[in-house]
């Protein structure tokens, strides 16, 4: 019994630190509120059934990231896509009269190959290694799509100046 | 323009706000988890995020009811006669290793993908593991610490000699007696025009999480492949700042890819185009490569959710322009919404 509750304390404690985070990136992949905190909830249940997975505590975040971007796919899997798709969250923040689109906005309006590794590497200060371990990929791959998602949200932004 | 520095700062500074309640959801969430024994209680009726989480439980529970694995365990939305194309009893050579035997348990190739299910038993004193599963064999390892941690994994060495790998995914399982089964999806970058895939895979086992005791052995085998439906479109379509010269889609009940060649106007030469695909049912496509290839690119894109058959017709179109290339297979007719077209 003590052996669970200590293990349930470094749960909540990872999770208390890291659900903001996780809700981002949940955010910048669903680009809708309701379902990255569903996303949340549901990372949360499996994170807890599955904590024995966990060998080393300080490796719990791109462990948690893994997860979310998991229960992620799988809500995206179930969901009919129209075109062009608008990010929900963007359009919150133009109804709520706000003149400058906040940067979050642009890098969710991004594909997902770059928005989650810009969210992940800039928005969660997440090194190559931690989001190569989340995502499954080389720390190059995450090297080189952080480069062309930043190409690629540097012109999306110039062009909206310009407009 | 923006420096690294300064979007960094934009980043922490412009954070997305966090819905109202959030915490405070998340910290019920918390409590009723960890309080006694672990399925949280129904306190709010119709709470969206507790009944969410007894319906996860419960999923949960039905997956450690049904102990054995198959491909189609795997799948998230199997067509009708996929299930067919598995091959099951398959002869193989090598896997076998003082520290873990695997034996690939079903498999599937279509040319384009591999997937295999594949038993993974470790010896005495140990349980197989992912470095980063989502799962564990809990009745093993929890309170258990006899029972020991040993890391497994395969990788694909070639297929006919060669391959080269644009991207996979892997999912273990555990089966009543601690067997492991780990499915392997594995895209290649050119298809495989071959009959016959003779696959080589690199099988690898380490205890305790130290690399330096890892055993490593090769597996073989055999498997036929799977019949597809092609179809092509020569038409070369004017999409105003790029140009479509060819596009062949390929079907099978467990996929369904579109190639498609272009040459970029001047203005997006260097640009990657953020090409979507669309199908009747509104799916879109994911691309999984884009090489160049001679004045443009060809690019390789699948959609996530195969149809049932291949698709009378396919929008294509690119994120930032208007315009839209229109395939039609049941007239063979190929037109650009907002262009001129020809055939």
């Amino acid at each position: 019994m003590e052996a669970k509750r200590a293990k349930d304390e470094l749960f909540v404690e990872a999770l208390t630190a890291h659900r903001d985070a996780m809700y981002r990136v949940a955010l910048t992949m669903l680009r809708s509120p309701a379902d990255a905190e569903d996303a949340v909830s549901e990372a949360t249940l499996s994170a807890y059934t599955h904590m024995n997975a966990l060998r080393r505590w300080d490796a719990v975040r791109p462990w948690l990231m893994r997860i979310t971007v998991n229960a992620c796919h799988r809500t995206l899997r179930g969901r009919k896509r129209e075109i062009p798709v608008e990010s929900e969250a963007l359009n919150d923040v133009q109804e709520a009269g706000e003149t400058e689109t906040p940067i979050w906005a642009y890098v969710g309006a991004l594909p997902e190959k770059y928005s989650v590794v810009l969210q992940m590497f800039y928005g969660e200060d997440m090194s190559l290694e931690e989001i190569g371990r989340a995502l499954r990929l080389p720390k190059g791959t995450v090297s080189s799509r952080i480069s062309r998602g930043r190409q690629e949200l540097r012109k999306r932004m110039e062009r909206e100046a310009n407009e | 323009m923006m420096t690294e520095r300064e979007l960094k700062m934009r980043m922490h500074a412009e954070r997305a706000p966090l819905p109202e309640g959030f915490q405070t959801r998340h910290d019920r969430l918390l409590r009723d988890l960890t309080a006694k024994q672990r399925a949280p209680r129904m306190r709010m009726k119709g709470a969206v995020i507790f009944a969410l989480a007894l319906v996860m439980l419960a999923a949960c529970g039905a997956a450690v009811a049904a102990r054995y694995y198959g491909m189609t365990a795997f799948w998230y939305d199997p067509q009708p006669g996929a299930q067919e194309l598995i091959e099951s009893g398959i002869s193989q050579k090598g896997g076998v290793m003082e520290s873990a035997t695997f034996t690939v348990r079903e498999a599937v190739f279509d040319g384009s993908t591999l997937q295999v299910v594949m038993e993974i038993r470790v010896k005495e004193g140990y349980v197989p593991v992912d470095e980063f599963s989502d799962k564990v064999y809990e009745l093993y390892l929890e309170d258990d610490p006899q029972r020991r941690p040993m890391d497994v994994g395969i990788d694909l060495m070639d297929i006919n000699g060669g391959i080269s790998l644009s991207g996979g995914m892997s999912q273990p399982q555990y089966e009543d007696d601690g067997t492991m089964i780990l499915y392997q999806y594995m895209v290649m970058e050119e298809p495989v025009d071959a009959d016959v895939a003779h696959v080589k895979l690199s099988c690898r086992a380490w205890p305790d999480g130290d690399y330096t005791q890892m055993e490593s052995a090769s597996l073989t085998f055999d498997i036929p492949r799977v019949e597809s439906e092609t179809i092509r479109s020569d038409a070369v379509l004017d999409m105003q700042q790029f140009t479509i010269t060819a596009l062949e889609a390929v079907y099978t009940p467990l996929r369904l890819d579109v190639t498609l060649r272009y040459i970029p106007g001047e203005r997006l030469k260097h640009a990657d185009l953020l090409l979507f695909v669309l199908d009747g049912e509104r799916e879109e496509f994911s691309d999984l490569t884009r090489e160049p290839d001679g004045d443009g690119y060809v690019v390789h894109l699948r959609t996530e959710r195969c149809p049932d058959t291949l698709p009378d017709s396919l929008v294509i179109g690119v994120r930032g322009l208007d315009c839209r290339a229109v395939y039609n297979f049941a007239d063979g007719t190929a037109q650009v919404m907002n262009g001129e077209a020809e055939q």
